[in-house]
């Protein structure tokens, strides 16, 4: 939306959630060192998703990435660091720069 | 007898509290999976006995993987057992969410912070109020830290059950389940800010791990370590050390025999003991010391908490072919002993997973093996000794690389298998822990020897020196029970170079236990350990090879169907159907790539050795090229998620893009 002038029809809280949404992104695209906010999950198996809530992957929670490898993020949340795959990693979307 | 339950994360220390209180000797490591059974064992306090139950790790009571609901099974089914949930001093704010499920659950629910000395501003106490249930310090290792929780389990076994109100059958709403712990684990972080509990940064990652994780420089490390390895147990270390056995071993058998003949007149009978049952058990013993050396390595790399970033650099390479880093785990098991590692297939997530991780785990050299390796290396390759093991070692995973590739394409599976791995903290081994898991794989080894190779070498004495008639061969010079019956068998080993039936019935006693190789061999070509490799080299003798079929011989116990405990463990694990399916797999991956090895190295005629070397080099070539062809031929499937994938350009969101 950046550059772009807003229709006056749309209210703040849209701009607000226009402006949220511009910053969401998939885990897996954050850049090492680079920290994040869970937001939600996107087509993910059942049972996988359930994995990651009990490991603490429930919106809001703040996640750092502290390491990429090829198709794999070691990320940190609650203090301390998983590693995930890319499928796994980029199911997860989160806002980025935003605070916990 | 009231039971005790250990629950909690995995890789808490559960298992090294079980050890500690009931003074049990099972195996605890630094990474997550290794306990996949219950456990239990009684043990005193106060005089009351008490049944201690260690239940494989669980992140939530609903369980995940076939091991975390072998755990939650058990935790329902015993509502009045005591339940001590273990907790890792360094992770509570995710350790908690178990212990607060439990509380839902059981009213018998006592909190063991472990390594709490790690943590500086943890207030027990305060989390004990917070919380409302009972909190202790401890260090699972030492047990004059463990008397305040001791008492709270008596205490605690004595007061009554409060039936707590059973869980509605409503069926299971994710949307509801995420509000649940999205607010429990407020619930905890407010818990644990009031009792003061800070930590820095985030537990298990280290700095380390930007050159071991590394795409180049940890494969290098990785490639280092284990050359290390097999340098120490095969090099000068082990060299020496099992000499020094093989001495002992060779005295023994010479004062017995002399002894025996002075008092004795029945040849038959001083044979049977010192030959048959003395020299077919002392040989396999004599390379005791190796296989202590190669367990206390992979010990120490696992307490270290290295193997799982192992599990973690290959899960890239295990992905094209099928498989994920979790495979890692048990495959790295399948060095020590094959029929344990098929059982450490269950922490893997689906069924598709474990069948193809199971049929690929006997291409991984047990150390049932190393015997076998030692024996041959000596008296063929004897500068050379380590790497020729070291090359066969390779020759097995580069194999097991190729069968997973075949599998892939056979199997055709469209789901995609997922890669998630908590990584545990470095540490500096427990040198106790390290020898005395060393001692207990080592003792489990004895244990197969005094049993099963005590029978199986006085089975291979009596058939290979009596006829059917029953008369004794050495004496009568008739055809043995054994030579009748492997002396068919052998035209089918021809082709491979060692169509002898001495070596036949090596063979075939190995699908015993492969100990029995070399038990047999010993016992075939009638000498003690330290003449044994000699022995072999000797075209007279029974049992002889030149160099070019010694190599046969190698390559084809290393490939061939793995003994009769690793194929029930398999068909439990995963059906008669795949452990039948691993049979002649095995088999026909072990003809195939032997008769190739001895026709190239007859051809090759005096270079065997760089033949050899060629040949191990010529298998990663040909893995490394299909791999990359296989890569090639991916496309983007997995439209799904119909979001833009940044090195494609397409809907496959980079799963197939790498």
């Amino acid at each position: 939306m950046a550059g772009k002038s807003l229709p006056f029809f749309i209210s703040i809280k849209k701009v607000e959630y226009i402006f949220c949404m511009e910053n969401i992104c998939f885990l897996f695209d954050l850049a090492e060192g680079e920290v994040g906010v869970v937001f939600d999950f996107v087509s993910l198996e059942m049972r996988k998703r359930k994995r990651l809530i009990e490991l603490g992957f429930v919106c809001g929670e703040k996640v750092t990435i502290l390491k990429k490898i090829k198709n794999l993020a070691i990320v940190g949340i609650r203090g301390f660091s998983l590693c995930l795959d890319r499928v796994l990693a980029g199911s997860i979307r989160v806002q980025k720069g935003a605070r916990a | 007898m009231k039971k005790v339950i250990l629950a909690g994360n995995p890789n808490t220390g559960k298992t090294t509290l079980f050890n500690t209180l009931a003074g049990a000797n099972e195996h605890a490591s630094n990474w997550h999976g290794v306990t996949v059974d219950v456990k239990e064992k009684p043990f005193k306090i106060e005089g009351q006995e008490f049944l201690l139950c260690d239940i494989p790790g669980l992140y939530s009571l609903d369980g995940y993987s076939e091991e975390e609901k072998i755990a939650s099974d058990f935790i329902e089914k015993n509502p009045d057992a005591v339940i001590v949930c273990i907790l890792d001093a360094n992770n509570l704010r995710r350790n908690l969410f178990l212990a607060l499920e439990l509380k839902e659950k059981s009213s018998h629910v006592l909190l063991a912070i472990n390594m709490a000395k790690e943590v500086k501003n943890l207030d027990a106490q305060a989390l004990e109020s917070e919380l409302g249930m009972k909190c202790f310090k401890i260090d699972a290792r030492k047990k004059k830290t463990l008397k305040d929780l001791e008492k709270a389990i008596v205490a605690e076994s004595q007061s009554k059950t409060i039936a707590k109100p059973p869980q509605s059958a409503q069926p299971f709403d994710m949307g509801e389940f995420e509000k649940k712990s999205k607010r429990c684990f407020f619930k905890i972080d407010e818990h644990l800010s009031k009792a003061g509990y800070k930590t820095n940064g985030f537990y298990g990652f280290s700095r380390l791990d930007k050159f071991l994780l590394h795409p180049f420089w940890g494969f290098l490390a990785f490639a280092l370590v284990m050359a290390a390895v097999f340098f120490v147990t095969f090099g000068a270390v082990g060299s020496f050390l099992s000499g020094l056995v093989c001495g002992g071993a060779e005295w023994t058998i010479e004062r017995m025999t002399a002894f025996m003949s002075a008092h004795l007149s029945s040849t038959i009978f001083i044979d049977f003991v010192c030959k048959g049952v003395l020299g077919g058990v002392l040989t396999v013993l004599s390379f005791m010391p190796q296989i202590v050396l190669l367990f206390l390595c992979l010990n120490f790399l696992e307490d270290v908490g290295y193997l799982s970033r192992v599990a973690l650099l290959f899960d890239g390479v295990f992905k094209k072919l099928g498989l994920t880093g979790r495979s890692a785990f048990s495959l790295i098991m399948g060095f020590g002993c094959t029929t344990t590692a098929i059982m450490t297939t269950r922490n893997l997530d689906s069924t598709s997973l474990k069948k193809r991780t199971a049929l690929l785990l006997p291409f991984m050299s047990c150390s049932a093996k190393l015997p076998i390796y030692a024996v041959i290396c000596s008296a063929f390759f004897t500068k050379h000794k380590a790497l020729m093991v070291f090359l066969l070692y390779m020759l097995g995973i580069g194999l097991m690389l190729l069968v997973s590739l075949v599998l892939k394409a056979v199997a055709k599976t469209k789901s995609q298998e997922t890669f998630m791995l908590e990584l545990p903290k470095y540490r500096l081994p427990n040198f106790k822990k390290v020898v005395s898991n060393a001692m207990k794989s080592a003792g489990d080894f004895f244990v197969r020897v005094g049993g099963i190779l005590l029978l199986a070498s006085i089975v291979v004495f009596v058939l290979y020196n009596f006829s059917f008639g029953l008369t004794y061969v050495p004496l009568s010079g008739d055809k043995s029970i054994l030579e009748s019956l492997a002396g068919v068998l052998r035209y089918l080993f021809v082709p491979l170079g060692f169509g002898s039936v001495g070596a036949v019935i090596a063979i075939l006693s190995g699908l015993v236990a492969k100990e029995m190789v070399v038990s047999s061999l010993a016992i075939i070509n009638a000498v003690g350990a330290p003449m044994l490799a000699q022995s072999l080299t000797m075209p007279g003798a029974a049992v002889s090879f030149s160099a070019a079929s010694a190599i046969s011989f190698l390559v084809f116990v290393l490939l061939y169907p793995p003994c009769i405990s690793a194929f029930f463990s398999m068909r439990r694990e995963v059906g008669t159907k795949t452990a039948v399916l691993s049979f002649f797999l095995q088999f026909a991956v072990a003809y195939v790539v032997s008769f190739l090895t001895f026709t190239i190295l007859r051809l090759a005629g005096g270079c065997f050795w760089w033949v050899s070397v060629l040949l191990c080099f010529a298998l990663a070539i040909a893995v490394f090229v299909v791999v990359k062809c296989g890569k090639k031929k991916q496309a983007c499937s997995l439209e799904v998620l119909k979001i833009r994938c940044n090195s494609c350009k397409e809907n496959c969101h980079g799963n197939n893009c790498l």
